[in-house]
């Protein structure tokens, strides 16, 4: 214990006395005939694209010497990465907006203004928009807005997707399986929105959380998402299981439909061939009541260092990334979803199967914006009791209420 | 421990005698070198050592003229002001503008308070050292030169050139972490107070009622329930995890040791090549065939042995059975191979005299074997106690904590202290519950391997079976 502890000390006063000698930016405009240097963060499977991106950018501007390093590190773990150490962070990175919370409150994200903000604000649709709003302010630049969720299905196995009854039953007719990962927050909530549940975040003067407030032990609305996925849990003809399980399931035959995003089309359109579909997500009726299930919206975004010694190229650079060219070269090279609301009319995104499932389910989406800090530990711990068998119809409203005490937990007051 | 006290409170005395000697029996050149370090030496020729101190004392009075008052004078408050946000127009840009660091000032104060003390260390042995000079300069004899001091380092003195690069090391890699650590479990912080943005301060001990208590505090108040269950859950690990693979390692080592076995070398090989394979290798192979869609469970589905998945790790009690379990399979070869060879130390003729005397092949291990082994291997079996409490591979490999619960915090059914702190660290960012948490580990194992230590019989009687 004590050589973790040890090494892990050490690492924080490493980065940290680095961090020191850095000091403050000087000259954030950087001078004629100065090179620029800046670090850009991304996913590896982007880095081929990311370096075409970057030099396109450096022949844009041509008047400034730029010398842009890539590195890899994912959207998912840039708070894990910069989060020890902002100083150390690259100046542009990529996040995933469940990150922005975590991201403002360790000072990582420098906040857009000017013209970078008007032009930020009238490209993009609103749940992009909203997904980089915290506190006081805008905090990044948007540039896919896929990270959502619906139901990929096979035709010759499903003929009714709009329900989850009709789902399940003509799924339990050919023996196939519905994957969903009832255990993974990101999708538990779904059910939650579902029957009309929300949480609202307050930030005070400071920008910190001074109130949550969340409805997810309502004795109707929470109970009624809580009973269906214990019924949902039960059934024989549904899997809980992720990314693996789900093209494992398809590829070999075993599943008929499975709630999922765009980074799984490819490979699901693959082991389907004819037979691939994708529609919005199914409703489902709990006492006589239906409801359509919902999902999270989110949405991927640049952020900018504050600590960067060249801010405004930083700036520059983010912008560029996000604007609406790239999000189409983006479409292209990866299919990644726009944010930006031009590209995303474009024919050629309006053409693709998953991403058309995508924007019919977004009318039903909550926007994945001013999460409360513990709202995922929460609904995942949740979600794993759930799926365990050990949230029952009788202990439900017990374990929501447990569940909702700890979303509404404020961890950054003072 | 009273009578160190008493004897730390005589040292102390002792040597502020000796300064009030120095100063009454000095003559000027060694008065002044309470004032200039090393002047009673640097002008009793003795250039070297007098300008070495003269420069530790320069060296001490710029750091803390530049970097330590300002530092020190922050300590109580750990600053004023984190950051700034300001809108340049120019630019057309937020600019920030960092201030207080609390880290920097908390870390600075206390390279400061450590370096003091080195320092006063110094003058008191640099005073001494002047008036011993001043003795031997009336004594007529001639005062060593640096020459000769050099090559006492390597003669009468060589202890001192040996240890100086652990001690040094200790200093800086071990003693000054864990000082700085205990301080943060007084600090609040956490995602709230993270500089370089915002600051953190000073909030007693409001992190350890939380802990103990259950007092709510930012972040929640579960952490009290929470540490009770994770701790009791590392304790029984511990135990089990270590005396498992000691009696089954050891029967192992038996069975293959006896006469008759055949292919002893063939047995001995097959453990051996368990232990080539990488620890995590093994553990994520594990972790993925016993998940609840892994191999095991759709073979077993497969053949209608089972109607339904066993939930090997994702049911909070079997999950603990399993991961001490799956630990035998990784720990059980070193304990047959450090067994092997200490059972054929044992010597023979004790076994031959237990069989005349007509005893048993039980009552031979229990008065023979195993005293033997306890006697050997017990100092092997706190250090894997001690391995077993804070281990951190098995359980992050193989469970990652999981299951997780709705009454833990930030925690699983399977995680120890030290996963649970690494959650906490890495993904909280709730730097003030790890640092107290890790003091709390840090008393665990220490007073468990000292009591245990000094209680055993390789240390009291380290002849008996020579």
């Amino acid at each position: 214990m004590k050589k973790k502890i040890v090494a892990l000390m050490l690492g924080l006063f490493a980065a940290l006395s680095l961090g020191a000698c850095r000091g403050m930016p000087e000259e954030s405009g950087g001078g004629s005939g100065e090179t620029v240097k800046l670090t850009l963060w991304g996913p590896t499977e982007h880095q081929k694209m990311l370096g075409e991106m970057v030099e396109t950018f450096k022949k844009e501007n041509a008047g400034t010497r730029y010398e842009i390093t890539l590195a890899v590190v994912s959207e998912a773990d840039a708070y894990k990465t910069i989060g020890t150490d902002v100083s150390a962070g690259a100046d542009v990175y990529a996040f995933a907006n469940d990150q922005i919370n975590n991201l403002y409150h360790a000072g990582a994200l420098a906040k857009l203004g000017g013209n970078h903000l008007e032009k930020m604000l009238e490209e993009n649709g609103e749940g992009a928009v909203n997904a980089a709003k915290i506190a006081d302010g805008y905090y990044g630049y948007p540039f896919t807005a896929d990270n959502g969720y619906f139901l990929y299905y096979d035709k010759s196995v499903v003929s009714s997707p709009d329900t989850l009854e009709g789902l399940l039953s003509d799924l339990g007719a050919k023996n196939k399986k519905l994957v969903i990962d009832l255990d993974e927050p990101w999708y538990t909530s779904g059910f939650f929105f579902g029957t009309g549940c929300r949480y609202e975040v307050t930030y005070g003067d400071n920008g910190k959380e001074s109130a949550v407030t969340c409805d997810f032990d309502d004795p109707v609305k929470g109970v009624a998402a809580g009973k269906a996925m214990i019924a949902l849990n039960a059934h024989d003809a549904f899997l809980n299981g992720g990314d693996d399980e789900l093209k494992a399931g398809f590829a070999g035959g075993s599943v008929g439909a499975a709630v999922s995003g765009t980074w799984n089309a490819e490979a699901i359109e693959n082991a389907l061939g004819e037979n691939y579909a994708a529609a919005k997500l199914p409703t489902f009726t709990v006492d006589g009541q239906t409801y359509q299930l919902s999902s999270f919206a989110g949405y991927k975004l640049y952020g900018v260092n504050p600590t960067s010694k060249y801010l405004a190229h930083a700036h520059r650079l983010a912008a560029f990334l996000s604007g609406e060219e790239m999000q189409l070269k983006r479409f292209e090279d990866v299919a990644a979803g726009p944010s930006n609301v031009n590209a995303a009319k474009s024919e050629k995104v309006q053409a693709n199967v998953a991403l058309a499932a995508l924007s019919a389910q977004g009318q039903f989406a909550v926007a994945q914006t001013a999460v409360p800090t513990n709202f995922f530990n929460a609904v995942e711990a949740f979600g794993v009791e759930l799926t365990a068998g050990k949230v029952t119809a009788s202990n439900l409203s017990e374990k929501l209420a447990v569940m909702t005490a700890d979303i509404k937990t404020i961890t950054a007051k003072k | 421990m009273q009578t160190e006290i008493k004897k730390a409170g005589s040292g102390v005395l002792r040597g502020a005698g000796k300064l009030v000697d120095a100063l009454r029996t000095g003559d000027f050149r060694t008065r002044l070198s309470f004032l200039i370090m090393g002047f009673g030496l640097f002008t009793r020729r003795q250039f070297a050592r007098g300008f070495l101190l003269l420069l530790c004392q320069i060296a001490f009075l710029l750091y803390f003229a530049f970097a330590g008052l300002s530092n020190l004078s922050r300590l109580t408050t750990l600053g004023s002001v984190a950051s700034k946000e300001v809108y340049d127009e120019a630019l057309g840009i937020f600019v920030y503008k960092y201030f207080d660091n609390s880290l920097l000032i908390l870390l600075y104060s206390v390279l400061t308070i450590l370096f003091a003390l080195v320092f006063v260390y110094l003058w008191y042995k640099g005073v001494l050292a002047a008036r011993a000079a001043q003795a031997v300069e009336e004594s007529g004899k001639r005062l060593k030169s640096a020459k000769e001091d050099l090559r006492a380092l390597l003669d009468e003195e060589y202890h001192k050139t040996l240890l100086a690069l652990p001690v040094l090391g200790l200093t800086v890699f071990t003693v000054l972490p864990i000082l700085f650590m205990v301080l943060i479990a007084f600090t609040n912080f956490d995602v709230a107070h993270k500089p370089p943005k915002e600051l953190f301060t000073w909030v007693g001990w409001e992190n350890f009622k939380a802990l103990l208590s259950g007092t709510a505090i930012a972040g929640g108040s579960k952490f009290a329930h929470t540490f009770k269950e994770v701790l009791l859950w590392n304790i029984v690990w511990a135990v089990s995890a270590t005396l498992s693979n000691y009696f089954l390692g050891m029967l192992l080592a038996i069975a293959i040791n006896k006469k008759g076995i055949r292919f002893k070398k063939f047995w001995r090989s097959v453990f051996v090549t368990t232990i080539a394979v990488p620890q995590f290798v093994s553990l994520m192979l594990l972790s993925k065939m016993l998940a609840d869609t892994g191999v095991v469970n759709r073979l077993l589905l497969g053949a209608g042995l089972l109607s339904k998945a066993i939930p090997f790790l994702s049911d909070g009690n079997l999950a603990r059975v399993t991961v001490i379990l799956v630990n035998l399979w990784v720990g059980v070869p070193y304990t047959v191979l450090i067994c092997t060879g200490i059972l054929m130390n044992i010597p023979a003729d004790l076994y031959e005299a237990a069989r005349i005397d007509g005893a048993g092949p039980i009552v031979a291990y229990f008065k023979i074997t195993l005293p033997y082994m306890l006697h050997i291997t017990t100092p092997y079996l706190i250090s894997q106690f001690i391995a077993n409490f804070n281990n951190f591979n098995v359980i992050f490999l193989l469970t990652g904590g999981d299951p997780l619960v709705l009454d833990y915090a930030f925690a699983g059914r399977t995680d120890l202290l030290i996963t649970w702190l690494y959650k906490l660290t890495f993904n909280e960012s709730n730097y003030k519950i790890a640092a107290v948490i890790s003091i709390f580990v840090f008393l665990v194992v220490g007073t468990v391997s000292l009591i245990v230590y000094n209680l055993t019989n390789a240390v009291k009687n380290e002849e008996e079976f020579g």
